[in-house]
């Protein structure tokens, strides 16, 4: 009975956690290298083939009907988003699709000390000299996995990934591309943690390195705000329905069924 | 659910406004000689997982990824932006500017400071002195005897001058720079005096023109590296993502409203 109710609520939660998804992209309009996220929604399937139930099991007008709306799996866009001048010598962006820097991280909220990828090019020098990030201080990796260390003095970045001071190369920054972007999970601190084969991640030989630059966020705020916009109308409308049923059954017990004396 | 939203858009509201204060610091030391302007660098949180990912469906397929909702942005840092700021021109006999790296080293009582500021005086008993509003101490400290005339301070940092009465330029002091392993991890402590800080390591001490460490120009002044464009084009993008943020909070509390008020009597 009532199963309509069930759909509608199923849009209603569904459309609460876009707004969740959309809320963090735009919180995020400012943060260096950040890939927004879709928040895909799929159509769910009825019960009898989510559990595999079978056809003679449920009833074959509600099966027709569907299992309502599900949010669906996370998927984050990694188009290249627009390079921003600092000027710094120790910033860098990269401009091709897929293609990272390499940062040893625990990153917060998990346990894993390893390999983890980043677009965010912000860099600086920590107390022993190493090459880190500035967001969260995570040591950044040459192309053999070994961390970067530098002397005092001035230091530049050249178009191949080098670290030059005073004209000598002092180190290169690795710049890793993924065959497989599904593979990875955010992590905060503007890391990608790899959940694969660690042979996803290819160091390239011959990078390119936009030195002085930065990547900027790529949350379209205007897009993210239409689409919170939506998600709101679309909360509104399956709540109207959860109401519209509600009255129904209101008509069906008061009214229809009253017994008169 | 929408609570998430709500939270998420208030770190992006408070990130917002403190990234505003940062802005508008720089602004207001668009004049301040040898000041570093301060940059301030977002992160994203961390995220929520509701699907792990690999988790095997009815069907004995493996789920690709999994389901993660981010919960906001914040500031990690403020970033010093060390870049040389431009030569002005300035008569007085103790004006100087560094040309490259290295700081001035100034005596807080208790500890050393590190200034690009290169507007010394001389003060009542002949030291020379930071021109800020506490006037601290150049160290090592140099003494100027007085009705000294013909002041030059050279390339190297030693200070030149004709002594009373006298004809030829005399060596009257030097002066002595220091850099850090990592100076962007300097902190500000006001007056255009930066303090030591674990992050920034120990000062290395050295001679103007040596190694690393640029001349000094005589007569010169560095003055604040803020540009101000970028500041003021910073100051609207930061200014509207703040009003974003507030219609995420908007949108997730009218669905919340619309929610509350599901139930009819």
């Amino acid at each position: 009975m009532n199963y309509g109710l069930y759909l509608s609520a199923s849009g209603v939660l569904t459309n609460l956690h876009r707004q969740d998804v959309y809320a963090n992209n735009l919180a995020n309009a400012q943060t260096v290298g950040f890939k927004p996220e879709f928040a895909i929604i799929s159509q769910r399937d009825p019960e009898s083939v989510e559990e595999g139930l079978g056809f003679d099991a449920s009833h074959d007008l509600l099966d027709r009907i569907g299992g309502g709306v599900l949010a669906g799996l996370q998927s984050i866009d990694f188009s290249p988003a627009n390079l921003e001048h600092t000027g710094n010598p120790l910033d860098a962006a990269l401009e091709q699709r897929n293609q990272f820097f390499a940062v040893l991280a625990d990153a917060p909220g998990s346990d894993q000390v390893g390999i983890h990828l980043t677009r965010d090019g912000r860099f600086s020098r920590n107390t022993e000299g190493f090459l880190v990030t500035v967001a969260g201080g995570h040591l950044v990796l040459g192309p053999d996995d070994e961390p970067i260390q530098l002397q005092s003095g001035p230091v530049a970045i050249d178009p191949g990934g080098q670290v030059r001071q005073a004209g000598e190369v002092v180190g290169r920054i690795q710049v890793a591309e993924m065959s497989d972007t599904n593979a990875m999970q955010k992590r905060g601190q503007n890391l990608f943690a790899i959940d694969g084969p660690a042979n996803l991640r290819s160091v390239l030989e011959n990078p390119s390195v936009k030195s002085g630059f930065v990547e900027a966020s790529g949350t379209d705020p205007i897009k993210a705000l239409m689409k919170m916009i939506d998600a709101t109308k679309s909360v509104t409308s399956n709540a109207s329905l959860i109401r519209y049923h509600d009255r129904l059954m209101d008509q069906a017990v008061n009214t229809l069924g009253r017994v008169v004396a | 659910m929408a609570i998430v939203a709500l939270h998420s858009a208030a770190t992006g509201l408070s990130a917002m406004s403190t990234g505003i204060d940062v802005i508008a610091h720089n602004i207001a030391n668009t004049n301040t000689v040898g000041f570093k302007a301060l940059r301030s660098n977002f992160e994203d949180l961390l995220y929520q997982q509701k699907e792990q990912p690999g988790v095997e469906n009815a069907n004995g397929d493996q789920r690709p990824a999994g389901l993660f909702v981010g919960l906001g942005t914040r500031i990690s840092n403020t970033q010093l932006d060390l870049a040389l700021g431009s030569a002005m021109e300035d008569a007085k006999d103790f004006s100087m500017m560094i040309d490259g790296e290295g700081f001035f080293q100034v005596n807080l009582g208790d500890q050393n400071g590190y200034t690009r500021a290169g507007n010394f005086f001389k003060n009542s008993e002949g030291d020379l002195v930071l021109g800020t509003t506490s006037g601290p101490r150049l160290e090592p400290s140099v003494q100027i005897p007085d009705n000294v005339t013909g002041i030059i301070i050279q390339g190297d940092g030693t200070i030149l001058g004709i002594p009373e009465g006298g004809i030829e330029h005399e060596e009257i002091g030097a002066i002595t720079l220091a850099t850090f392993t990592n100076p962007t991890g300097l902190k500000p402590h006001g007056g255009n005096v930066f303090i030591e800080t674990t992050a920034s390591g120990p000062p290395i001490e050295g001679q103007p023109q040596e190694g690393a460490f640029g001349a000094i120009r005589h007569k010169f002044l560095e003055s604040s590296n803020v540009d101000p464009v970028t500041e003021l084009v910073n100051l609207i993008k930061t200014q509207r993502n703040f009003e974003f943020n507030s219609q995420s909070i908007q949108a997730a509390d009218e669905a919340l409203q619309v929610i509350a008020n599901l139930r009819s009597f």
